[in-house]
């Protein structure tokens, strides 16, 4: 195995030539937490989702699912100039390709638009 | 040695679950010109290629959730992203690591830490051959539309209906082996009542055959009104009409014979076709066989035919055939031959001309059990029917 290598390819080599048995326990959950991301003035990332252009949303979704950063930075900028502390943390995810948080949290903005009266 | 040139902006797919791999490999790629796409797990890779097909992949295999094999396997399985091409990049280095990854459908495989110069050559060098591979595959769907399109041109030369003679019974059937046929007959009523007939093979087969065979159709239409009754001079025309224009280095040959449906008389002339038969309905008669009366036209420009002719009795059988039904290959490279044609049209000479034609096709189709056609078939069956018994 070639350096630099990741734990988890050391530990498989070695229970494949060794035999050995590793006991996992599982890290408590750290960045995600249940109710979601949320940002420094307090509102939930869904929520301050659910305040931009639904247009925009769909457009993010897009190119969030296609994992197209420019396209994902092209909306973010845009959400940036409307809204500063989401466009950030919007920003913040993207550059960890956090997309799986991102797409939750769009369509759970969905869900509240589709509740929201009529 | 440096990496072949891009020809462009490709859009390729990074999966890896790794940020630090992602944004460095993306980075080198774009730096490359392309559109790179950079997502953190088998699921999302999936989502992201069935929304848009990349032109490549660059795939990790130890993700959690769903390893690169799975994934890849998934992409093979799936008729649009089936032909993208997947290049492996991963720690491991085994050998049977990199054998699973080919035997799921990889087409190559990187070794982690890589080199940029190392990713940038192999992924250049792919995107190239699916570039090749797809103006392979335009350029062959382009001549196959042409192709189809040359063989509808051919059909629409064959006469579109036959004739309807009283006391005669016609079926003719035409099987290229390929999109167009080097085979072609003609059956033809002419204005005085005769019915002239025809069956050539050009010795050969595909495109060129097909453009001779267009050629020699014409030449004889053209010369068997001008000859109505000298089939020996429109073979004569036709040969030295073929060698004026073209190169010589294709023959064809031909039965051309007249037939007055009211007497049953033909006469023909026959440019080194196999011999057409004459078969009596209800009678164990030796088969008549319409011999050769020169040779193959195309060959020598000299070259001189002689007429015959022959009657044909109530209740016998012309049959106008190409080697195509003789040299018919079942799997085992054995062929149809003279016997089981022959033992085949005797067995249904009590049936319709439509049914003589479909027994002797029926039986090559049998005989040839699914193996690849390997020459054109033309078929012209004339049956002259028995006058109607009147009761007494």
């Amino acid at each position: 195995m070639r350096k630099p290598f990741r734990d988890q390819d050391l530990l498989a080599a070695l229970e494949k030539h060794l035999g050995a048995r590793f006991v996992y326990q599982e890290e408590p959950p750290a960045a995600a937490p249940k109710e979601g991301i949320t940002l420094p003035d307090g509102r939930s990332l869904a929520a301050a989702l659910g305040t931009i252009p639904p247009q925009w949303r769909e457009e993010l979704h897009k190119a969030t699912t296609l994992g197209n950063l420019q396209e994902i930075l092209a909306v973010v900028q845009r959400v940036r100039e409307r809204d500063f502390a989401l466009g950030q943390a919007l920003q913040r995810l993207a550059d960890g390709f956090a997309h799986d948080l991102i797409l939750k949290a769009i369509e759970q903005a969905g869900e509240a638009d589709d509740r929201s009266p009529q | 040695m440096t990496a072949p040139r891009s020809e462009g902006t490709e859009d390729i797919l990074i999966v890896d679950d790794n940020p630090a791999n992602l944004r460095l490999l993306s980075q080198m790629l774009t730096q490359r010109g392309h559109s790179v796409r950079a997502v953190t797990s088998g699921p999302r890779a999936l989502a992201s290629a069935q929304m848009s097909r990349p032109n490549l992949i660059l795939l990790d295999i130890k993700m959690p959730e769903m390893n690169g094999y799975e994934v890849c396997e998934r992409l093979k399985a799936d008729a649009q992203t089936r032909d993208v091409p997947v290049i492996f990049i991963s720690a491991l280095d085994e050998l049977e690591d990199k054998v699973r990854a080919f035997a799921v459908g990889a087409v190559d495989y990187i070794t982690k830490p890589f080199h940029a110069e190392e990713v940038v050559a192999r992924v250049e060098t792919h995107l190239a051959l699916r570039r090749l591979l797809q103006q392979l595959e335009d350029a062959n769907e382009k001549m196959t539309r042409e192709l189809a399109l040359a063989g509808k041109v051919q059909v629409s030369f064959l006469p579109g209906k036959l004739p309807h003679i009283p006391g005669w019974d016609l079926a003719v059937a035409l099987k290229p082996a390929r999109e167009t046929s080097g085979d072609f007959y003609d059956v033809h009523l002419r204005a005085d009542g005769k019915l002239a007939l025809l069956v050539a093979d050009v010795v050969d087969k595909g495109v060129g055959a097909a453009l001779y065979m267009a050629l020699s159709w014409a030449l004889l239409r053209a010369y068997a009104a001008e000859y109505p009754d000298q089939p020996e001079l429109v073979m004569e025309a036709i040969n030295q009409r073929i060698l004026v224009d073209t190169s010589g280095d294709q023959f064809l040959s031909a039965f051309y014979g007249v037939l007055d449906p009211r007497t049953g008389h033909l006469n023909y002339a026959n440019a080194g076709h196999y011999p057409p038969y004459i078969l009596s309905k209800g009678n164990d008669t030796t088969p008549g066989l319409l011999s050769r009366t020169g040779m193959l036209l195309g060959v020598l420009p000299e070259e001189k035919w002689s007429q015959a002719s022959v009657q044909l009795a109530p209740g016998e059988v012309l049959v106008l055939y190409t080697d195509g039904i003789l040299d018919a290959e079942d799997t085992a490279g054995e062929f149809f031959g003279q016997e089981r044609l022959l033992s085949t049209l005797q067995a249904n000479l009590d049936g319709s001309a439509q049914r003589i034609q479909q027994a002797l096709l029926e039986a090559v189709a049998e005989f040839t059990q699914g193996a690849e056609q390997s020459d054109d078939i033309a078929l012209v069956v004339a049956v002259r029917q028995q006058p109607a018994r009147t009761s007494e």
